[in-house]
């Protein structure tokens, strides 16, 4: 293989891999924001009632916080926020919502995925949803039917490629 | 398409020989107009009351006198005074910055700001977040460039009053933010055109629609490569190495003016880095007619083994803008040897050039604003 011979990335929506254990599917419309310093400050300005979610926590239906430290968490939206950019009162909002991508795995193997993927012990959870999976930064929560992930829009086509070899 | 620091990026464009293409690309980019992709460039947001104070210290050049709009080259330093990385730093508002760096380096920069944002700062008053995924940057450079924004209509002021060189302007794109930056990696007026990801494929579309009515085409990173070299333009870890020091590529001002603290300083004013046989950066002159010199080729003195390297070729092309070879080098005393020749040594063959200031083509910047 020549050093410029590339297959075209997939697509950041829709359905990336199907196997007969498990799928993934990129999901498409989020709102996604970076938010830093007083996280409770923040939430109650963009998203009220929005909960923080953990490593492997329980991702509700509406908004909710992955949270990434102890004062930074990735808000996710139905939707895009439309909130301006830059520092508030003890805050700071930064838009990302094309800048990561959720990808969804769904199916019966969807577990031994997950344990392929992290060598976290998500059974014990952690405040943070950020581990290395796939050898990735990514946040971690768990799904009616299997888990999300989100990741760095520019890293989908390595994780998909990882998830085809799963 | 071919990875540059970790991203893929065009290469060049068509299926011709490759050189032929390359040649082709960076001639059409300065005699009329050209679209090249800076999506990768780190983007990188210092936000809150202390991003100025924090700004400064990690960078050689203060940032702080930026007023908000405008935009500043320079240079950032490992501990050791070595330059780690070089980008331009926009001024978004008071309490906000955007660090541009190398493609490769962005996740190094976010680790340094993040931990002196910890170590040195009140860590509730700035915080840092990469944007860079999030914004698609398409670069329109060259003499026409300017028609060609225009073409597209985006609703901005292009004239060099409202938006000079080195300085932004923002406005709306597909109802999302659209940034307009006035920066140059080419030497030629340049407006970098920053929209969010999934706002690029059209707006690349609409760039691509108008660059035929001003004569112009797509362009690769290869040809970019050739007319950064011609005008002298570094690439970090190319064009320097473990030792160079900022005054080493000509930039010594903010060592000699800055009383404050940043981060490097204290090892920019060590014996070392002030050895007079220090390796500076310099380009390299062969005869007309001549092929280019071989990146990595010797700079040497003496025969045998008595034979010593004095420096080394970092960048080397055919410019067919000048019609003959541009070449870069780290030469020791190179700054203060101009118009000497000197003996350059590769895989067994000697060849001669000639010691000249880095920059080939429109040393007095006219280009940028023409």
């Amino acid at each position: 293989m020549r050093e410029t011979d590339w297959a075209p990335a997939r697509r950041a929506e829709g359905t990336l891999v199907a196997k007969p254990g498990f799928s993934a599917r990129a999901l498409g419309g989020l709102g996604q924001t970076l938010v830093s310093g007083d996280l409770d400050a923040a939430f109650a300005g963009l998203a009220p009632g929005a909960p923080f979610v953990g490593l492997y926590g329980l991702v509700p239906e509406g908004a909710h916080a992955l949270r990434i430290a102890r004062d930074r968490a990735l808000l996710v939206t139905p939707a895009p926020l439309r909130a301006s950019d830059g520092w508030r009162e003890g805050f700071c909002a930064t838009t990302v919502d094309d800048g990561w991508v959720a990808i969804e795995v769904e199916g019966k193997g969807a577990s031994l995925v997950l344990m392929q993927g992290t060598a976290a012990d998500l059974s014990a959870g952690s405040p943070s949803a950020a581990v290395l999976f796939a050898g990735r930064r990514c946040l971690i929560a768990r799904t009616e039917r299997g888990f999300r992930l989100h990741v760095e829009a520019p890293w989908i086509e390595a994780l998909a490629t990882w998830l085809d070899g799963a | 398409m071919r990875e540059y620091g970790g991203w893929l990026r065009p290469a060049w464009y068509g299926p011709d020989d490759p050189d032929l293409a390359i040649q082709a690309e960076a001639r059409r980019a300065r005699d009329t107009v050209a679209l090249f992709d800076g999506s990768s460039l780190g983007k990188i947001e210092v936000i809150g009351p202390d991003a100025p104070a924090l700004v400064d210290f990690h960078s050689y050049n203060r940032l702080s006198t930026l007023r908000p709009g405008k935009i500043r080259y320079g240079f950032i330093l490992s501990e050791t005074g070595i330059v780690d990385d070089d980008g331009v730093t926009l001024r978004l508002a008071d309490d906000r910055f955007l660090v541009s760096c190398s493609s490769g380096h962005t996740d190094a920069v976010v680790t340094r700001l993040e931990l002196w944002r910890q170590d040195r700062f009140d860590p509730r008053r700035v915080f840092i977040h990469d944007g860079t995924a999030q914004w698609a940057t398409l670069t329109v450079t060259g003499p026409r460039s300017r028609d060609c924004v225009a073409a597209l209509d985006l609703g901005v002021a292009l004239d060099d009053e409202s938006l000079p060189h080195m300085a932004f302007t923002t406005g709306t794109y597909e109802d999302a933010p659209l940034r307009i930056a006035r920066v140059s990696f080419t030497g030629d007026r340049s407006y970098e055109l920053s929209v969010s990801l999934s706002r690029a494929k059209t707006l690349r579309a609409k760039i691509v629609a108008a660059l035929p009515a001003f004569g112009g085409g797509l362009m690769g990173s290869e040809a970019l490569m050739i007319l950064r070299a011609e005008k002298g333009y570094i690439i970090v870890g190319k064009d320097t190495d473990g030792a160079t020091m900022p005054h080493d590529l000509g930039v010594s001002a903010p060592r000699a003016q800055r009383k404050d603290e940043y981060i490097g300083k204290r090892s920019l004013f060590l014996p070392v880095a002030q050895d007079p046989g220090r390796k500076q950066l310099v380009r390299l002159e062969v005869g007309a007619g001549e092929a280019p010199l071989p990146t990595g080729a010797h700079a040497v003195e003496g025969e045998g083994k008595e034979r010593r390297s004095r420096g080394y070729v970092t960048s080397s092309y055919f410019s067919p803008t000048l019609g003959r070879p541009v070449a870069l080098g780290l030469i020791a005393d190179g700054a203060s040897r101009m118009g000497e020749s000197l003996a350059v040594y590769h895989l067994g063959a000697e060849r001669r050039a000639r010691i000249a200031p880095a920059v080939a083509l429109d040393p007095q910047g006219k280009r940028l604003h023409a």
